[in-house]
């Protein structure tokens, strides 16, 4: 299944596409939301750092048996080495989620993966293919 | 995209010539409107299945040739439906060829309750199976792990479940490897992937994951039926899942281990989960080591829903242990070393199934010894409204496809397709109508599982049969599906 996000900035286009995940996870809706975790991780390109961050959502999402539905990303950076990103990530038990929950998001991989500015020089669009 | 020069080599066999940077030619196994649907998802879109069978022809150290199973559909890098077998001392091993749900497979038991009391009572068994295997997003097993319960599972795969009283000792028999790979090394795996999976041994999953009540609809072969214990109207129980978020965290992990490696080793990546590590180096002596932990814990997975559904079985029909036996267990996205014959000489090979089965013919060693006249049962699984099959391999396929066969159906329409097509709701109804009943987590799932979203399995086999590659043995029909 493919995803998109996109905003007017990276870090915007990142957190939409993040929402587009969530959104073969768990039904939308207004939860009342508590902190999962911080998600922090680093690629050589924006592409490789977008399906880290993903697969890091989902991998701390798991490791507290929760639901994200909601993600902050605070910072990306680019220096020498490559870039890196910080981010925080919202949601609810998933024992409270119950029936909303819906698919479970194998694996985000590099199948039809981009991060690049749109035809909109002002809108950042960052996509990719999630392994269902 | 759609470029990709093929040759029909029968009816039933497709070649695209080795040219280029190929080292082999590619093998699909297909009729003439496969190829044309292959050719034009190539052309329309950026996913091209054929490409991909071209790509891993282009890896270091494969043999013979990059094959594809009727099944063919694109995958992440290597085709799903892709076999690829790769010499020890020259070749590599790709992630791609594995992919994110490690030894993801289906176990077959058989119910000795006759097919028309199940009928009878298909609403509360049904009831009882849903209530008893946790299945769906989110759902946490009866086993709930430390860290050093996880490293024996990744040892000891389905005898960590049978010692927790998941099943009965005579199972393992009947299971691929008798339940566990040598090989496996838990310190190759990473601390996130065994945290993820404290509480996920014994779940079904969702996606295309199921557990199904079958019964046999029609006999092909029957010596070979005769010989795994089916006959007309026999109940069966089949369970398709895998290493769940454990084999899901390695194939992430090792992403970009195999990327650096690729690179370090200037193995060209033309996809990007084609990457890639020699065998026989640092990297990918630990992915394969990471992968056999992965192949154990699928092992453990299914043993334990096997020891659930006996239960409940045990419960709604007053029928002892010997009344739920195995028929078999296979899987079908793995890396096993095996030995084949290549160019009249016996060798150790790597062989990289992703989205096929091991389909071993007549006579090997590897296949237990109540079938090994007529080769192990081959579980090919349908859609939920249509049909399922159990196979047989043949002394051809071990010749030409390493002992290979299909998988299943293989999806014709993406999710989103479907989803844009189907309502769950209606799928559930109509399938009802059909005196199937359907139990699901998630009626959105019920739609992207749709009947219409996958090829005709009977002609997917058809295929192979036509290519005297696998034989029909016999035909499942279900009777009751729950998925996640």
């Amino acid at each position: 299944m493919g995803i998109l996000g996109w905003g007017q900035s990276v870090a915007e286009a990142f957190e939409e596409a993040a929402a587009a995940m969530f959104d073969l996870m768990i039904e939308p809706g207004e939860y009342k939301q508590a902190v999962i975790g911080e998600v922090a991780c680093n690629g050589n390109t924006l592409v490789e750092l977008l399906i880290e961050f993903l697969n890091g959502i989902l991998s701390i999402s798991d490791r507290k048996e929760m639901a994200a539905v909601c993600v902050d990303v605070e910072r990306i950076s680019m220096s020498d080495g490559g870039w890196s990103l910080e981010s925080r990530v919202f949601g609810i038990s998933r024992a409270e989620a119950g029936g909303n929950l819906l698919t479970e998001v194998k694996a985000a991989t590099y199948y039809g993966s981009s991060v690049a500015k749109g035809t909109d020089p002002d809108r950042w669009e960052a996509k990719c293919v999630v392994d269902l | 995209m759609g470029s990709v020069k093929i040759v029909k080599v029968h009816d039933y066999l497709w070649e695209i010539p080795k040219e280029g940077s190929m080292n082999v030619p590619g093998r699909i196994y297909a009729d003439r409107k496969s190829i044309e649907h292959l050719r034009e998802e190539g052309r329309s879109k950026q996913w091209d299945a054929l490409l991909q069978v071209k790509n891993v022809a282009r890896l270091p150290g494969i043999q013979n040739a990059s094959l594809a199973m009727a099944d063919i559909h694109p995958g992440y890098g290597f085709p799903i439906g892709g076999v690829g077998a790769f010499d020890v001392e020259t070749g590599v091993v790709t992630m791609a060829g594995v992919g994110f749900d490690i030894n993801c497979g289906v176990r077959t038991m058989i119910v000795d309750v006759p097919r028309s009391d199940i009928e009878r009572r298909k609403e509360d068994l049904a009831d009882a199976l849903f209530r008893s295997v946790p299945a769906g997003l989110g759902s946490t097993g009866y086993l709930k792990l430390s860290m050093k319960e996880i490293d024996q599972v990744l040892r000891q795969g389905a005898r960590f479940s049978l010692e927790r009283g998941f099943g009965v000792e005579g199972d393992l028999d009947y299971i691929e490897e008798g339940g566990v790979v040598g090989g496996a090394d838990p310190g190759c795996v990473s601390r996130h992937a065994k945290e993820r999976q404290f509480k996920q041994v014994g779940t079904l999953g969702s996606g295309n994951h199921y557990l199904e009540v079958q019964y046999v609809d029609e006999v092909f072969d029957r010596p070979s039926a005769e010989v795994f214990g089916l006959k007309e109207d026999t109940v069966v129980v089949s369970i398709h899942t895998g290493s769940r978020a454990l084999g899901h965290q390695i194939g992430t992990d090792y992403l970009r281990t195999l990327k650096r490696a690729s690179e370090k080793y200037g193995i060209s990546v033309l996809e990007a989960e084609l990457v890639a590590a020699p065998i026989k180096s640092p990297e990918g002596e630990q992915y394969i080591a990471a992968v056999n932990s992965g192949i154990n814990c699928a092992f453990a997975n299914r043993q334990a829903i096997g020891g659930l559904v006996r239960n409940v079985f045990k419960e709604q029909f007053a029928i002892g242990d010997s009344g739920i036996g195995m028929l078999y267990e296979v899987g079908h996205n793995n890396l096993k070393f095996e030995r084949h014959e290549v160019n009249g000489v016996m060798r150790k090979l790597l062989v990289l199934r992703k989205g096929a089965t091991r389909a071993f013919g007549p006579g090997r060693r590897e296949v237990p010894g109540r079938y090994r006249p007529v080769g192990q049962p081959v579980l090919v699984g349908g859609t939920m409204g249509t049909c399922s099959f159990v196979l047989v391999g043949t002394e051809q396929g071990m010749d030409e496809t390493f002992g290979s066969a299909v998988h299943g159906a293989g999806r014709l329409k993406s999710r989103k397709q479907a989803l844009r097509q189907y309502r769950g709701e209606t799928v559930i109804r109509d399938l009802a109508g059909e005196g199937i009943i359907i139990r699901v987590h998630s009626k959105r799932g019920a739609a992207e599982e749709a009947p219409g979203a996958y090829k005709d399995v009977e002609r997917v086999v058809a295929i192979m049969e036509g290519a005297g590659v696998n034989k029909r043995v016999v035909r499942l029909k279900p009777m009751i599906c729950i998925k996640g």
